[in-house]
């Protein structure tokens, strides 16, 4: 695995080199012509220039098309988070009218305060919060310790208990999912949030994996330079290595972040009295039998997911860095 | 690390905070089934007057429409909730786990006298001659009727001399096409329930001496075939009905009569326009209709038993009962209170005095209200009556011969568990085992790894950085799977120890229908979602990958879904495929197309979670599609155009072998995840219109991770749980293993 890193990693500095050479050579053609060139999509190539009228017109229905279909995509993707803002703004009757009204009229800003105070919201948000935050410094911690281990130290049977680490993921979560049930049972940390914090502290294989790939990236000399200074491997770790990973940690902690915060079967199982629950089992509660009050139910659901959506308008780039490093190396 | 520690020791003072209940008072556990706010700020204004006659007892109140499932689990876990609602359904399951207190001692020891009560109520909550649950209210049926379509067709109103016959020749008089445009606009009647049409018929499905169903009764047939000639002609069909209840076709005025419960009374109130009012049931060979009590329970677990009980005197009690305001939607059990005009008998409707009468002929469901009834119910009766409305092939003959070979086999198995498993000790350590598995694996890898450190002095520091995953992995990875390994092989429910049982879990699974169909589900739903997902994703990639402004503003678009994957999202699709309301079916309309029920609708409700995941699921593999795309490298397409090759052969034979290692990381991780899907199923087929346990109307959309759910959590058979995790394991590496192989052929990676 880690032989196929370094070769894409070589060769993708080679293509790149190539790539902007060819460019910069397509440019220097174009502006010498004047007119536009067709547009390379990473699926043309870059081809020569032509001059005149039918070649920019080309391009704007070219341009054209393209922005129809990703605007098109752009409404099917926001749309159902408009939806859901419109009916969040509305009272309830307004929601039940047919034919569908789409602009709230009155606009219902105490939907939000109503729906909040029904579902104790603050009490299932300092539960969530407590959970989330000591998960992610629980993996934090550990995953970086653990990846580093298998990055950096040699030890027999390293690369036999890497495989084993990556054969857990492949593992589906429920043939663990009783005896994890029984066994927390045992301990008495049934209604606790033991059961969801914990196994934290003990690595995940995900990010463990990420972070692995990582720190192989990071030259070896600063090791060597650290060492002969006289560090050991802890120092190392703590003062070299993890101010280095900032980015992936950033990843680590915000990928951490939605997976607690939006975890629904840990809670299902674990948490039982109504003061130790979560907010996504929170929402359950705006579902009766009878009837489902849509206007708090989406009201609330906003409000959850308000934070993941802020997280995320912040932190863009994070997101695309570590889905590109898990996923590249195939 | 010294400013961490400020940090971690902030965070165990919260937990301990968060864990730490309030001390010095009893603190006890109220589970209730209520989910309309007025009703819950009811219960907790009883709940405050309670405590403030008792200052020594605090009432956690809980409240969850899937109570009786958290009930024993809880109990199982050994925490349950000291007192819970439940109903004449689901308590002979919990007496006979034996975690309910009996009453009937209490009831002796303080001398109450049970004559405030309307008898049949506490029948209807006595298992084997002992009451279980104090009596709250009750419930029965009740036929409601629109008065002013009655006038306009000149049908008399219903009285006590109504048979079916009548039922269904009053309902033709009163189906109407106003406008004669040849669609109906208001029906005669709804289809009527079940259970009830066969009891009022006089039909037998059960033989108590023998303990099984029969299916010689002629009248259960007629009772079968009445109900369906309903269907379409006096009753809506599903799609004339669009999935609206029937409250909700009877407030609107689209029908002019139907046969209802109790509990729709107050809702009816509401939102009724046109005079109305209830009669009793239309008589059958006898008059008579379905009972069903609701009352407080006791857990035989809890440590609070004297409060608990207090607490469910006081609720029950004049006092408490006038706390809950009228609650027109059940008819107290106290006689009081029952016949009181200040209380229950106020208006409207003028008769609710059927309300209260109708307890003298209500009884049982047409079988006992056994341990083994509400598994019967959600697991044959329910999905084979649903299946009349489905298909109208479907005959009253083959809907009993289900009823009663399915029945027969579900009591089978029954029995035979009965008589296997030992005596239940609630309490009983059966766990000890697992945690000595796991410390011999321990002991074991200690041994091994002091072994190997002493070969490899260095490697000490490598062992000190992994020992969190590596002992992790030991504790809740490693034991687990074995554990869950040799649990398939037994018999498990929590309450006893596990006995072994060898092959019969397996058996037990190749011969339930409702496991192949979970997994047909789960292959139908991975075979739509998983090209779905990815081709889409492939595009998507494509389309973002073109050099114009703004990718990445769409690219941050086209990521929410990946980003707020929850609960949250999974709601708001089930509000966007209401079919009235959503989204989906108004979108539709403006083409012309009426929508279909979606997640009401048998067929249509597993597109509808195949939709909402293929929109859930294609952010992530996009993205990669994406990095993937940006690393081929630009002289391949030069090459490929300089040879004269169009745009869609340089995709082909450029494109996709370069993009073959993303492709099949792609294929890999959906195909695992999807067949792994859970919680969107859970969240969007709990508690619908069409039923309310989650796997869709008739099991259409009961995929294979949700029915290990329902057998381990619910239904607590353990032992076939891990069985199936097994399989699933078995499958997914099967599968994956077969795509490696196949890989060979169609993946490049020599990327040169």
């Amino acid at each position: 695995m880690s032989e196929r890193v370094a070769k894409v990693g070589t060769e993708m500095t080679a293509e790149e080199m190539l790539r902007r050479e060819a460019r910069s050579a397509a440019e220097v053609v174009q502006r010498g012509n004047g007119g536009g060139s067709p547009p390379s999509d990473g699926q043309g190539p870059p081809s020569v220039a032509r001059r005149g009228w039918g070649v920019r017109v080309q391009r704007w229905l070219w341009l054209t098309f393209v922005y129809c279909l990703l605007v098109l995509g752009g409404i099917i993707f926001a749309m159902p988070f408009l939806w859901m803002v419109r009916t969040a703004l509305m009272d309830y009757v307004q929601v039940q009218k047919i034919p569908l009204e789409w602009i709230p009229r009155p606009v219902r800003w105490n939907n939000f305060a109503e729906a909040l105070s029904f579902m104790d919201f603050w009490v299932l948000l300092r539960n969530t919060l407590i959970i989330t935050i000591l998960a992610i410094t629980g993996q934090l911690l550990s995953c970086s310790l653990v990846a580093f281990g298998f990055a950096r130290l040699q030890f027999p049977g390293r690369e036999f208990l890497f495989i084993v680490l990556l054969s857990t993921m492949m593992l589906p979560a429920m043939v663990t999912e009783i005896p994890r049930f029984i066994l927390f049972r045992h301990f008495g940390w049934i209604d606790t949030f033991l059961p969801l914090v914990v196994p934290a502290f003990f690595g995940a294989p995900f990010f463990i994996f990420l972070l692995r790939q990582f720190f192989k990236t990071v030259p070896q000399d600063l090791d060597d330079a650290a060492r002969i200074d006289g560090c050991n491997s802890w120092r190392i770790w703590w003062q070299i290595m993890l101010p280095l990973s900032k980015p992936v940690l950033a990843v680590v902690v915000i990928f951490g972040f939605i997976w607690t915060w939006n975890d629904f079967w840990g809670p299902l199982v674990y948490l039982r009295t109504a003061d130790k629950k979560t907010l996504s089992l929170g929402l359950q509660v705006f579902q009766g039998i009878y009837q489902t009050y849509y206007h708090y139910l989406m009201a609330a659901s906003l409000v959850v997911l308000a934070p993941v959506l802020a997280l995320y308008v912040f932190c863009q780039r994070y997101f695309t860095q570590g889905i590109v490093m898990t996923g590249l190396k195939g | 690390m010294a400013r961490l520690l400020p940090w971690l020791v902030a965070a165990w003072v919260f937990i301990l905070a968060a864990s730490v209940s309030a001390a010095e008072k009893v603190s006890i556990r109220y589970l209730s089934w209520e989910t309309s706010f007025e009703q819950i700020a009811m219960v907790k204004k009883l709940i405050a007057e309670f405590e403030k006659r008792h200052p020594d007892i605090h009432i956690a109140l809980e409240s969850s429409a899937d109570a009786t499932r958290i009930f024993l689990t809880d109990a199982a876990a050994g925490t349950p909730p000291d007192v819970m609602y439940i109903t004449t359904e689901f308590i002979a399951p919990l007496v006979e786990k034996r975690i309910l207190e009996p009453l009937d001692p209490l009831i002796e020891r303080d001398r109450i006298d049970m004559n405030m009560l309307i008898p049949s109520t506490i029948e209807g909550l006595k298992v084997n001659g002992g009451l279980y649950a104090y009596p709250i209210h009750f419930s029965v049926d009740m036929l409601y009727y629109n008065k002013r379509i009655f006038d306009e067709c000149k049908v008399p109103y219903p009285d006590e001399s109504w048979t079916w016959e009548t039922y269904r020749d009053a309902a033709t008089s009163l189906t109407l096409d106003r406008n004669r445009d040849g669609r109906v606009d208001v029906f005669g009647c709804m289809q009527v329930d079940w259970q009830l049409i066969v009891k009022s018929f006089g039909g037998r499905i059960y033989d108590p001496e023998r303990k099984r169903f029969v299916g010689d009764s002629r009248e259960v047939l007629d009772a079968f075939a009445f109900n369906c000639s309903l269907l379409g002609r006096q009753a809506p069909s599903a799609a004339q009905a669009m999935d609206t209840t029937d409250m909700q076709l009877f407030s609107n005025g689209r029908v002019a009569m139907f046969v209802g419960r109790t509990w729709q009374l107050p809702q009816i109130a509401k939102t009724m326009k046109d005079p109305w009012d209830i009669a009793h049931v239309p008589k059958g060979k006898t008059r008579t209709c379905i009972l069903n009590v609701g009352g407080n329970c006791i857990a035989a677990g809890s440590r609070h038993k004297e409060a608990a009980w207090e607490f469910v005197k006081f609720y029950s009690s004049p006092e408490g009962q006038k706390l809950l305001g009228v609650q027109k939607n059940c008819t107290p059990a106290l006689r009081e209170l029952a016949y009181s005009r200040d209380y229950f008998l106020s208006p409207p409707p003028a008769s609710l005095r059927v309300a209260v009468d109708a307890a003298a002929y209500a009884s049982g469901r047409p079988y006992p209200d056994d341990a083994w009834a509400p598994e019967f119910y959600a697991r044959v009766w329910q999905p084979t009556v649903e299946r009349f409305r489905a298909s109208s092939s479907f005959t009253p003959r083959e809907a009993l011969d289900m009823i009663v070979r399915e029945g027969n086999k579900l009591l089978e198995s029954y029995e035979k568990e009965q008589a296997e498993r030992g005596p239940i000790q609630p309490h009983a350590d059966t766990t000890g085992f697992l945690i000595r598995l796991m410390l011999s694996l321990m002991a074991l890898g200690g041994i091994v790894l002091v072994l190997a450190v002493r070969r490899h002095r260095r490697a000490w520091e490598g062992y000190a950085f992994i020992a969190p995953w590596l002992v992790g992995f030991v504790l809740f990875t490693l034991g687990p799977v074995l554990a869950s390994f040799y649990l398939s092989f037994c018999r498990y429910d929590l309450l006893t120890p596990p006995a072994w049982v060898g092959l019969r879990n397996i058996r037990e699974l190749a011969n339930d229908p409702v496991f192949w169909k979970s997994f047909k589900n789960t292959l139908y739903y991975s075979a739509c979602v998983v090209p779905g997902t990815l081709v889409l994703a492939l595009a998507l990639a494509i389309l973002l990958n073109t050099r114009v402004r703004g990718t990445h503003f769409f690219r941050a678009v086209y990521y929410l879904p990946a980003l707020t994957a929850g609960v949250a999202t999974c709601l708001l699709w089930r509000w966007l495929f209401n079919p009235q309301l959503g989204l989906f079916n108004t979108v539709l309309g403006w083409v012309g197309i009426q929508g279909p029920e979606w997640l009401t609708s048998p067929t249509w409700a597993m597109p509808a979670i195949i939709i909402m995941s293929i929109w859930g699921g294609v952010s992530g593999p996009m993205l990669i599609y994406l990095a993937g795309l940006q690393g081929i490298p630009q002289h391949l397409y030069e090459a490929a155009s300089i040879d004269g090759a169009s745009r869609w052969q340089m995709f082909r034979h450029v494109t996709v072998p370069m993009l073959s290692p993303t492709i099949f990381f792609n294929l890999i991780m959906a195909i695992i995840s999807s067949f792994q899907v859970f919680t969107t199923v859970f969240v969007m087929t709990s508690n619908t219109a069409a039923s309310t346990e989650p796997g869709g109307p008739a099991n259409s959309t009961m995929v294979y991770v949700l029915y290990l759910y329902q057998t381990g959590f619910r239904y607590l058979a353990m032992g076939k749980a891990c069985a199936m995790a097994w399989i699933l394991f078995l499958v997914i590496l099967g599968l994956t293993l077969w795509n490696y192989r196949m890989s060979e052929r169609w993946v490049h990676y020599d990327q040169a």
